[in-house]
């Protein structure tokens, strides 16, 4: 026994230490960084990519990036320094400087010092830092805007948050991604792919080493240039003429349906959007705008009644159903009589009494009757009004209306064009074809946004097909189009009876309702469009000044532009959108303006009518008018 | 020539592979967590504690050959080292240097040495040169009395030095007493304080009185010797719950009034009482999340990386098992222990094969130290025992530890070899 008690001790000890070493192994987790390991010495850092940059058509930059310098504090590195020196370099009260170091008071690895600091100031600081070793500055990119214009289309970046990194996936808190526009629908492309380095840490946090000679490592991948199909020029003169307007103006080049220039007014200025001290006060200001709606997209998402612009392609249809043909004509007698009624009658404006009006001239007056005429005619070719009504629609969205046309740009409206299954719903299947008269004008419930306008009258240049409209011409300065947009997309109609129509839109400019716009040298294809619009407060519905719209392409042999114009409140077609539209034309294909033309459009300001409209639905629900 | 085959054919050849072994995993495992820490370091420069540790283990090594050759007989000079390390001992008083709150270092130029390293074999010497006295003084109570101040007065000195984990260790010496015939009392009540200290630790005073008078009777109910008298019984039942209840009234007045607040920080982080990972418990829990991270197999030569993080302070003295579990893993912490084990039972194998008391003393003292020591050592790192700052013996880094048992060893083997 005596023997053999040490034998037994030294047993009990070794099989406990095995027994206790064992578990510790067993329940050891799994060591290698790929299987999700998470370890206390290993640091990942994160390296941003830097965003791709945007040109316009002519290699003209528009959005860049742009440096924002922090002064970083290294603990490790900190030795005595003289504080008062640094106080006075950097602009901070001594109690300041004592109050952010005792933040981190116990923690060794470097932080963010001062953030937000100009390159005017960290110039002056980067002199004499080089006295203090435990600060160095750095640099954080953010977005650089040349050019205060075209808000709308390039869009913003933002910072993100919670919410959006629970959206997306591959976001980090603190990332940029893009919000609208350009930044938003080309997102993937201009974020690049950002680098993940693995580092080997020291208790303090401290860096030791490459952590496994960078095995895991994730290579930065800079984000990719974009060019536009925006011509920065256009847009600029557009949206200066635009100015203390409501509205938008959309230009393409039927050829390609390449977007030329996407105006929305009232806009915002992309430079104030940049993530840091002004974004905070400006952009709550631009929420806060709901009468003027600077963030709202007009262009893309506001869905108007088309007006005159329409009979155009009503007129197209005509021709195409056989209902009418060149030569056609139709009397008016100040107005189209489609009921009993006596209120059952379309005043017309085209101021040519009981004559015989044909369809060139109808155009060219854009007069009412004639179109009623048509539309009736349509419808009556049918057997059942049903029928006669989705026949029209068909040919209508051929045109792209209705729907989403497919550009590359995240925000849009399908618009409406009623067929028979509206028509059912909104009356309950009780309805006539003269229910929906308006339609033969572009009012009604007919409804477009200002790009698929536009798209019309390319569809018109192109005499009967278009390219679907899209913003970007190369990435990284290769042509890399998705092709969609390389497809020829047909109408219903055939190409022949465009001429007729291009023929009578030329004599818009001519002897038409835009003759005083006509420019000497370019001969214009246009229409003018004059939109009835109400607003409906409580029981009663207001009228307000009719919208100015127009649509136009030229020149009339080898369209080279095609544009569509929506002024809200603007008066007459001929008043507002057909000037800025010759303007356009005139800017876009020689470069020069004519003068007195462009002041008169700039003095222009609606900003008045805008508030009246304001004041009279403010006086509309005012107490006394709601309960009379 | 001669001198080389004394050492490895000669001595016992189990007892030097294992140490050889395990001076090697030592130097290997100092050498590894230097580079991990460095690892653009040179070996051959003084300031790598590597290359440090190598020459001490070369020097000791010949120093101790020599001395052993020289002392051609060493046990006669038995209370001369016994004395040497005693006095030692005490010129720590007047000479020593305080570093981690023990003053127990000479501090001579450059470097620095432990006595109480020194102390662990001379009392060794000492006492077994008593215990083998030809007039057999050890049979009375006298001598035994003795015997005990020769191992206690050493070990008061370093308890008053602060230095309580080389102190703890001298419990070791309690297996060789045992085995030259003192009452197995000696070896009852240590290990009744420590079961109780440790039922104490996790329930308090009340309840562990209560535990042991429930374990007591439940023994005197089933392993009563049935040719007792049963009020003997009662009275020895009666003796041993009285006993246990000074014990534990001891144990319960130490605990509160004599330690101080960081030996009690120590045990209660154990029993989970306190749960601080990054102040007081920052050493064994890094400690623990490295022996884990190994894993079965480890994570490979130099690719440890808490150890090159350096997230266990002074890695290379008490805490290199956990260097040698994180990157050799189970297997490397298994192997060292089962050598450790293969050393000591070779040991004890030994020694009760000696003849002369001498030997056998000494034997068993090298083996009670040597077993202490590992399992207080590893136990302390695997976060089963207390913070204790020991070293893993032959392994950790310090020249006095080395020195001191490489000696211990070697002489051992001597004797054994010149007794055959």
């Amino acid at each position: 026994m005596r023997k053999n008690v040490l034998y037994f001790v030294v047993a009990f000890f070794s099989l406990i230490l095995l027994v206790r070493l064992f578990f510790l192994a067993a329940t050891g987790k799994e060591s290698s960084l790929v299987n999700g390991g998470n370890h206390i010495y290993i640091k990942t850092l994160k390296k941003q990519a830097s965003r791709g940059r945007i040109f316009d058509r002519n290699h003209e930059i528009l959005v860049g990036n742009a440096y924002n310098y922090a002064l970083i504090f290294n603990p490790s590195k900190s030795t005595s320094i003289d504080t008062l020196a640094f106080c006075k370099l950097v602009g901070i009260s001594k109690n300041d400087f004592r109050k952010k170091l005792s933040k981190r008071k116990y923690d060794k690895r470097s932080f963010v010092f001062i953030g937000n600091i100009s390159k005017k100031k960290i110039a002056y600081i980067q002199e004499k830092i080089h006295r203090f070793k435990a600060f160095e500055s750095k640099k954080n990119t953010i977005r650089y805007y040349f050019k205060e214009h075209a808000a709308h289309i390039l869009g913003y970046v933002s910072e993100v948050t919670d919410y959006i990194k629970k959206k997306y996936k591959n976001y980090a808190l603190g990332d940029m991604i893009g919000m609208t526009g350009i930044e938003r629908y080309y997102e993937k492309v201009l974020k690049g792919k950002k680098g993940i380095h693995h580092k080997h840490v020291n208790n303090f946090g401290v860096i030791v080493d490459v952590y496994e000679k960078g095995a895991y490592d994730v290579k930065t991948e800079n984000g990719k240039d974009l060019e536009l199909t925006i011509d920065i020029a256009l847009q600029e003169y557009l949206e200066k003429l635009m100015k203390n307007k409501r509205g938008s103006v959309v230009a393409i080049e039927p050829q390609t349906g390449e977007i030329l220039s996407l105006v929305t007014s009232p806009s915002y200025e992309p430079s104030k959007m940049v993530v840091g001290k002004y974004r905070k006060k400006y952009f709550p200001k631009l929420i806060k705008d709901t009468l003027n709606k600077p963030l709202f997209n007009r262009a893309l998402l506001s869905e108007y009644a088309p007006g005159s612009v329409f009979k155009t392609l009503q007129a197209l249809i005509g021709l195409q159903e056989g209902v009418i043909s060149k030569k056609t004509t139709f009397k008016c007698y100040g107005g189209y009589q489609y009921g009993r009624r006596k209120n059952n009658f379309m005043k017309c404006h085209c101021g040519i009494y009981g004559e015989k009006i044909t369809l060139k001239s109808a155009i060219f007056k854009s007069c009412n009757s004639y179109f009623c005429n048509v539309y009736k005619n349509i419808i009556g070719k049918y057997v059942s009004e049903k029928e006669g009504l989705n026949a029209w629609s068909k040919h209508i969205k051929s045109f792209g209306f209705g729907n989403f046309l497919g550009y590359d740009l995240p925000e849009g409206r399908k618009g409406l064009v009623p067929d028979s299954n509206f028509y059912n719903k909104w009356y309950r299947n009780r309805w006539r074809w003269t229910y929906t008269i308006s339609n033969a004008i572009g009012q009604g419930q007919l409804l477009a946004t200002p790009m698929q306008l536009a798209n019309l009258a390319a569809i018109i240049a192109n005499r009967g097909y278009y390219y679907i409209p899209h913003i970007l011409k190369k990435i990284d300065g290769e042509e890399k189009i998705n092709p969609k947009y390389l497809i020829r997309k047909k109408t219903s109609i055939a190409s022949e009876h465009f001429q007729h129509i291009i023929e009578a839109m030329g004599a818009v400019f001519e002897y038409g309702t835009a003759r005083y716009s006509a420019l000497k040298n370019i001969k214009i294809c246009g229409k003018t469009g004059t939109v009835q619009n109400f607003s409906r407060i409580g029981r009663t519905k207001i009228q307000h000044k009719d919208h100015s719209v127009f649509i136009a392409f030229a020149p009339k042999k080898d369209p080279k532009i095609a544009l569509a114009i929506y002024v809200e409140n603007g008066g007459f077609g001929s008043e507002i959108a057909a000037p800025i539209a010759s303007l356009a034309i005139e800017k876009y294909l020689t470069g020069k303006t004519n003068q007195y033309r462009e002041n008169e459009i700039l003095n222009k300001d609606l900003s008045n009518t805008y508030q009246e409209l304001i004041n009279l639905k403010i006086n509309a629900r005012s107490p006394k008018n709601i309960y009379p | 020539m001669r001198a080389a085959q004394k050492i490895f054919i000669h001595n016992d050849r189990i007892l030097m592979l294992c140490y050889f072994l395990l001076l090697f995993i030592g130097c290997l495992s100092i050498y590894g967590i230097e580079k991990n820490l460095h690892p653009d370091m040179e070996f051959w420069s003084l300031s790598n504690q590597s290359f440090k540790q190598f020459f001490w283990v070369i020097f000791s090594f010949i120093l101790i050959l020599l001395l052993l050759y020289f002392l051609k007989n060493f046990q006669n000079y038995s209370y001369l080292f016994y004395f040497l390390g005693i006095a030692l001992l005490l010129g720590l008083f007047l000479f020593g240097k305080n570093i981690n709150g023990a003053t127990s270092w000479y501090q001579l130029g450059g470097f620095s040495f432990q006595p109480s390293e020194f102390a662990k074999f001379t009392t060794s010497m000492g006492l077994a040169y008593f215990v083998s006295r030809p007039d057999n003084i050890f049979e009375l109570f006298f001598g035994k009395f003795i015997a005990f101040c020769m191992v206690l007065f050493p070990m008061l000195l370093i308890i008053l030095q602060n230095d309580m984990g080389s102190a703890i260790i001298f419990i070791g010496f309690i297996f060789g007493l045992y085995r030259e015939n003192v009452h197995k009392i000696i070896l009852i009540v240590p290990a009744a304080v420590m079961l109780l200290f440790t039922i104490y630790l996790f329930f308090g005073f009340w309840q562990s009185g209560f535990i042991a008078v429930l374990g007591a009777s439940l023994f005197f109910i089933f392993f009563r010797r049935l040719y007792y008298k049963i009020s003997f019984l009662l009275k020895r039942f009666l003796f041993t719950i009285f006993l246990a209840f000074c014990i534990l009234k001891a144990i319960d007045y130490a605990y509160v009034n004599i330690f101080e607040n960081r030996h009690r920080n120590r045990f209660e982080i154990l029993t989970g009482k306190i749960k601080d990972t990054k102040g007081i418990g920052y050493n064994l829990n890094q400690s623990l999340i490295a022996i884990r991270s190994g894993n079965f197999l480890g994570m490979g030569f130099l690719k440890g990386g808490h150890t090159k993080g350096n997230f266990i302070p002074e890695q290379h003295t008490d805490y290199i098992f956990s260097y040698i579990c994180e990157e050799f893993g189970f297997v490397g912490g298994g192997v060292v222990i089962l050598i450790y084990t293969l050393l000591i039972f070779r040991i004890i194998q030994l020694s009760n094969n000696q003849k002369r008391s001498y030997n056998r003393i000494y034997g068993y003292a090298l083996a009670g130290i040597l077993s202490l020591h590992y399992f207080i050592n590893i136990g302390m790192v695997c976060g089963i025992l207390p913070t204790i700052g020991i070293p893993l013996p032959l392994i950790s880094y310090g020249g006095s530890s080395i020195f001191s048992f490489s000696f211990f060893l070697l002489s051992f083997a001597k004797i054994i070899r010149e007794s055959k």
